[in-house]
């Protein structure tokens, strides 16, 4: 028994027993215990960006759609005798079919010389959608309206300012022959006349809106070089390859931060009539990140040399400073990779629109930075050796808007994102380092 | 600034707060995981996960006992969980190391907490947290028992050999010292 509390009494002491506090270990439990929202917000950020990109290229597309050619514009009415001194106003035909152009024919000749009501002529800048039928088909002939010569005849002075047309108009329409009513009024610039048709009619003009430049043209079968720059938004992401190394993968996100790198490269591609292209070539890419740390108890070595009137030394002082230091410092990833592609391009007017995936081959990976290692000791990455020589393929998706700006030379911008499967780190270091990019490719294109 | 404020302030993410907490306790709790550890990378380790559990639990500390035992309960929880999943296998394999420098600093007052704790580091992994539970941290055999999932018999039995096992060493570590005075004393 009383050997017993003796024993017991000997150790109790151990109880309130207290070492100097372990500092060392806090930048990990830091870590481990910082809330992580980080790269989520990035995450959004760099998705909005994307939307706003579709988007923004979506707008152009539907912007050149919505413009006219030049030939559709500088189209006059077509005009056919009717009757002994009567002159038609032929709205083309709609591509319908006959059964949808039936009930416009009918309604037509229901209105018959009496449909219109209003003789009002509006100068106006919207382009005309009339094109000449040069033969006209049957269900066409049904519509055309007869107008009475006295129907465009202006009756008051506002009228009259209204039907003749201004400098700038006449200036805007040059190529336009003037058509002479037999009554003297000019209508010469009927695609930027506004007949105000009755509802019906009005109609009948609408698909033909639509129609107006909107075709895609073929792509032609070409052979074209790229040179492109880009910058790098990337995402690096460190997981523990063990439960144990859970804490250093935190530590090393919570010290490392992403950054804007750059892309350049230059790739050749060939396009074939079916839209179909393929590309390769070779790009030249730098990952940074910002390491940044506090050594809490570092120490600054403070030489002084002093010297005499000549300028010889007379001696020396070293003194060392203790405190805390802030690092500050960028790494950099650097990559040679042979990009390959294969993707579909559409053509409209001037402006291509192509959807890529590809593969990137890495030639050369060469780092340069610093970093905690396990220890929370700050190492230079030349010091050990924790990354793969090579990062082997990465693969690709990415959307390219083109437009041509003479024959054969375009410019292009491609927002591609890349995504690294294979880790950055050697299997024999904790913790994998995966990244996914994010790149603007920006460049110019020579089509032979 | 006292401890409630700290811990307030630790619950409103305020880094400096949670620096100074560390500060604060960080000592007293790696001595305790020191005695349940093999050797010090360990007791860091256990110190680690013990203040990371901590700060992520602080919301349900009802600031209704002294934060200190909260913690110190924590930090020993975390180090049994550790000795579980990692040190029983050398106790199945009968590993037992010795104190490697035993014989330094073993006079009657210089029995510093150093030696004590060397002791206690090198007593097999079973009994070493069964003393330690009891004859320092006080907690009771039907306690131990629950914490380490044995019988409250088994902790009985396991803190009779530990003591044996100390009282042993000490009277071993004790006659090689009487020896060496000894020696001392024969003329050369």
């Amino acid at each position: 028994m009383n050997t017993k509390n003796n024993i017991d009494q000997l150790f109790a002491p151990l109880r309130e027993t207290a070492t100097d506090a372990p500092m060392h270990l806090w930048p990990e439990i830091e870590a481990a215990i910082a809330p992580e929202p980080k790269k989520k917000k990035r995450f959004l950020w760099f998705g909005l960006f994307g939307f706003l990109l579709l988007a923004g290229s979506s707008l152009i597309l539907y912007a050149q759609k919505a413009q006219p050619s030049s030939h559709l514009t500088t189209q006059p009415i077509e005009k056919i005798p009717h009757g002994d001194n009567a002159t038609a106003i032929v709205a083309r035909q709609p591509q319908k079919t006959k059964q949808q152009a039936a009930p416009i024919a009918s309604q037509s000749s229901d209105h018959g010389d009496e449909t219109i009501k209003s003789k009002k002529l509006v100068t106006t800048s919207r382009k005309s959608t009339f094109e000449p039928t040069k033969v006209l088909p049957k269900q066409m002939q049904k519509t055309t309206l007869p107008i009475k010569p006295a129907a465009f005849a202006p009756k008051n002075q506002e009228q009259k300012q209204l039907a003749a047309p201004s400098k700038a108009t006449s200036h805007q329409s040059g190529r336009h022959t003037p058509i002479t009513h037999p009554l003297g009024l000019e209508i010469a610039l009927l695609p930027q006349i506004k007949i105000d048709f009755p509802k019906d009619y009005r109609n009948l003009t609408q698909p033909e809106e639509k129609c107006a430049g909107s075709r895609v043209i073929k792509v032609p079968k070409s052979i074209f070089i790229d040179a492109y720059v880009s910058p790098v938004f990337s995402n690096t992401f460190f997981a523990a390859r063990t439960p144990e190394a859970s804490s250093y993968a935190k530590l090393r996100d919570s010290t490392e931060g992403d950054e804007v790198g750059i892309l350049l490269g230059a790739r050749i591609g060939y396009i074939h009539e079916s839209g179909i292209n393929v590309r390769a070539g070779i790009a030249y890419q730098q990952i940074k990140n910002k390491f940044q740390y506090t050594v809490e108890q570092d120490e600054k070595m403070i030489i002084q040399i002093f010297r005499d009137d000549n300028g010889n030394i007379i001696g020396r002082d070293t003194t060392y400073e203790f405190g805390r230091r802030r690092l500050n410092l960028t790494n950099k990833y650097s990559t040679v990779d042979l990009p390959i592609s294969l993707g579909y391009i559409s053509m409209k007017n001037k402006v291509q629109i192509g959807l890529h995936v590809g593969t990137s081959l890495n030639l050369s990976f060469r780092q340069s930075g610093t970093y905690l290692d396990q220890e929370s000791l700050v190492t230079k990455f030349s010091d050990k050796k924790i990354f793969e020589k090579s990062i082997g393929a990465s693969f690709f998706g990415s959307v390219e808007l083109q437009y041509l700006l003479v024959d054969q030379w375009g410019v292009f911008i491609e927002p591609q994102i890349r995504f690294y499967p294979k880790s950055l780190t050697s299997k024999n270091h904790p913790i994998k380092q995966n990244v996914t990019n994010f790149n603007m490719l920006t460049g110019i294109k020579y089509i032979f | 600034m006292d401890d409630r404020q700290l811990i307030k302030g630790c619950l409103e993410n305020q880094k400096e707060h949670q620096k100074e907490l560390f500060r604060r306790f960080s000592g007293k709790m790696l001595s305790v995981c020191r005695r349940y550890a093999r050797h010090e990378m360990e007791a860091e380790d256990m110190l680690q996960d013990a203040f990371v559990k901590m700060f992520r639990n602080l919301s349900s500390f009802k600031f209704e006992g002294s934060f200190e035992g909260w913690l110190r309960r924590i930090t020993i929880n975390t180090a049994i969980k550790h000795c579980q999943k990692k040190a029983f296998s050398n106790e199945l394999l009968g590993y037992e190391k010795l104190p490697e420098n035993s014989h330094l600093n073993t006079s009657g007052a210089q029995m510093n907490e150093d030696f004590l704790l060397k002791l206690v580091s090198n007593l097999p992994e079973g009994y070493r947290l069964v003393f330690n539970l009891y004859a320092i941290e006080g907690y009771s055999h039907a306690e131990i028992a629950e914490l380490l999932g044995i019988t409250a018999s088994t902790s009985r039995s396991q803190l009779v050999k530990a003591r044996r096992m100390l009282q042993l060493r000490l009277a071993k570590i004790d006659n090689y010292h009487n020896q060496s005075k000894k020696k001392d004393l024969i003329p050369k």
